[in-house]
């Protein structure tokens, strides 16, 4: 019932879902996530699968963030962070190879919109070429537009690519952001409480593009909100801080499965708004 | 009836520290009074020397400003002809240039100083930001000797390029140090949507966090620049003197602080009044430059904020 899923497109190949389901994945084994030597999360393992988006939810401190940043590397640049355990993007262990390269391939959106201030709208979409070095104006038109229309603002902004990309809107600026990381074709997006600093109309807007994006992209999403969870994910994990303060992941199940029958009292307690 | 005998002592606590903040209210206020007064009257003591500065710089060097002054060169005065003083074309154009060239040699060095600076976080460089900080304190005239203990060892001509050399290693520190700050302030968020990306430091540096942070570094460096055009030690020794106009910057040249060091000694009244003149000129460049440089940071910030 939850292999499959809602997608229909999915079951009607089954040997290509056999052979994609090792291999189009983001896998989480025993990860834990520490600072200054004080867990954050602690061994969370779960599988992301394509096609499907796939949500973290918890109360505040469960670590749903900093579990998010170590799949892109972005601890990283925090010396006092450590990550153990093996995150496998689409096969290929993220730790094992560099960096920029792992960021390239996994795209992020943020909790507030970061389009880059100098720059144009265009630029901005463009922005994942350039700042790697990629030139070629026919492909990077190519993909700007593409990426646009798939974040469903290319009608609304092209008549002013070149004006710069501070006079969108708080939900127009979150979906540039969408575009911009979708341009240089992301095998894994990940999606930090992409809508918590938007408005009702904004944020229905991005839940409906996200709906769309699991056919581009592997899809990962933090949110506060369960209601969201509930709309906008297949998967779901659930994270709760133990006694000494570092999240652990109590279930992993398809959304329904969390929402209308889950395994764990906790989760029924968090789901029915019993703490958090 | 317990809800009413609990608003009874709900309205009793009100009145009593309604009361309260009434009662001393009266003797805030003239505290509040008593203080401002104070900091007003500490303003007025502190404008009053600047004000007489001004006034008299106006005062006097207000009568020399005409075309013929900026145009003709330095003239010397004899006992027959007391008042022949001529202009300060020279000695301007001589400014100009030491600052021209410092700027050409400093800018493009400080910037890369901060950079480094804010990318290596390591003991050394954090040492040699403190350093950077408290070079900022030295006596200019060291780098006036520091330069011209250079040209003597090297053998090196007197000349503008000399005094370009001691201006902008003066300079470097604080380009490099604005720069250091401006990158500080370029957000988080925008630099995590860069490395997001795949993008690499010098990439990162080059295409989102120097553009941000540009509305920071350029006033920074027309500051430094304003800063350098009044300083007389650095360039006292080694720019020799000239009083003809040269564009050149291996001439010797004048610059309107040193003819003002050397002009204050001169027997003849007139020569010591151009000073002023002088003054109220290098005033104006540097108030010009502290203009652009606060438009050029208002301008840039409400880019940035959209």
């Amino acid at each position: 019932m939850s292999d499959n899923g809602p997608d229909g497109s999915v079951s009607t190949d089954d040997s290509r879902e056999d052979s994609s389901n090792q291999l189009e994945t983001v896998e989480l084994h025993n990860v834990t996530v520490t600072f200054s030597k004080k867990p954050a999360v602690r061994n969370v393992s779960f599988t992301a699968k394509r096609d499907r988006v796939t949500s973290l939810i918890g109360p505040s401190g469960s670590g749903k963030t900093t579990l998010l940043r170590a799949i892109n590397r972005l601890h990283d640049f925090n010396k006092r962070a450590v990550v153990t355990g093996q995150i496998l993007v689409h096969g290929t262990d993220a730790y094992q190879m560099p960096a920029p390269v792992l960021r390239s391939r996994v795209g992020m959106v943020f909790q507030r919109p970061n389009p880059f201030q100098t720059m144009s709208i265009y630029e901005n979409v463009a922005s994942g070429f350039m700042l790697n070095g990629v030139r070629g104006k026919a492909m990077i038109d190519e993909a700007v537009e593409e990426s646009l229309r798939a974040a469903v603002l290319w009608d609304a902004v092209k008549d002013r690519l070149k004006q710069p990309a501070t006079i969108l809107s708080g939900g127009e600026q979150q979906r540039l952001c969408i575009a911009r990381a979708l341009a240089i074709k992301p095998e894994v997006l990940l999606m930090d409480e992409p809508t918590s600093s938007l408005d009702p109309i904004a944020t229905q807007q991005i839940e409906d593009l996200i709906g769309d994006l699991k056919r581009l992209t592997t899809v990962i999403i933090v949110t506060h909100n369960m209601q969201q969870a509930a709309r906008v994910s297949d998967d779901c994990a659930f994270l709760l801080m133990a006694e000494d303060r570092a999240g652990e992941l109590i279930e992993f199940n398809t959304t329904e499965k969390i929402f209308h029958d889950p395994s764990d009292p906790r989760t029924l307690d968090y789901i029915a708004g019993k703490f958090g | 009836m317990s809800v009413i005998v609990e608003s009874d002592q709900e309205a009793q606590a009100r009145a009593h520290i309604q009361g309260l903040i009434a009662r001393r209210f009266q003797r805030r206020r003239v505290l509040s009074w008593v203080s401002l007064s104070f900091v007003g009257l500490a303003l007025l003591v502190a404008l009053f020397p600047l004000y007489s500065i001004l006034e008299q710089t106006v005062a006097i060097g207000g009568h020399y400003m005409r075309l013929s002054f900026f145009t003709q060169n330095e003239l010397s005065p004899t006992v027959q002809h007391p008042n022949l003083v001529g202009g300060i074309n020279n000695a301007l154009v001589g400014t100009l240039i030491i600052v021209a060239v410092a700027v050409v040699l400093s800018v493009p060095l400080g910037i890369v100083g901060g950079i480094a600076l804010f990318e290596f976080d390591n003991k050394f460089v954090a040492t040699m930001r403190s350093a950077l900080f408290s070079i900022l304190a030295m006596p200019s005239i060291l780098y006036g000797l520091f330069v011209l203990i250079l040209a003597a060892s090297f053998k090196l001509p007197f000349g503008a390029y000399l005094g370009s050399i001691a201006l902008a290693i003066l300079m470097i520190p604080m380009v490099a140090i604005v720069t250091f700050e401006g990158l500080g302030e370029v957000p988080r968020l925008h630099v995590e949507a860069g490395l997001a990306l795949g993008a690499q430091r010098l990439s990162l540096m080059r295409r989102v966090m120097l553009p941000e942070a540009r509305g920071r570094i350029l006033p920074g460096a027309l500051l430094a620049a304003s800063r350098a055009i009044g300083e007389t030690a650095p360039v006292l020794f080694v720019i020799g003197s000239n009083s003809y106009t040269s564009w050149n910057p291996f001439s010797q040249v004048e610059s309107l602080p040193t003819v003002i060091y050397s002009d204050l000694a001169s027997n003849y009244p007139a020569v010591r009044a151009e000073c002023w003149a002088m003054g109220l000129v290098a005033m104006t460049i540097i108030l010009i430059f502290n203009l652009a440089a606060r438009s050029y940071f208002a301008w840039s910030s409400r880019e940035l904020a959209g």
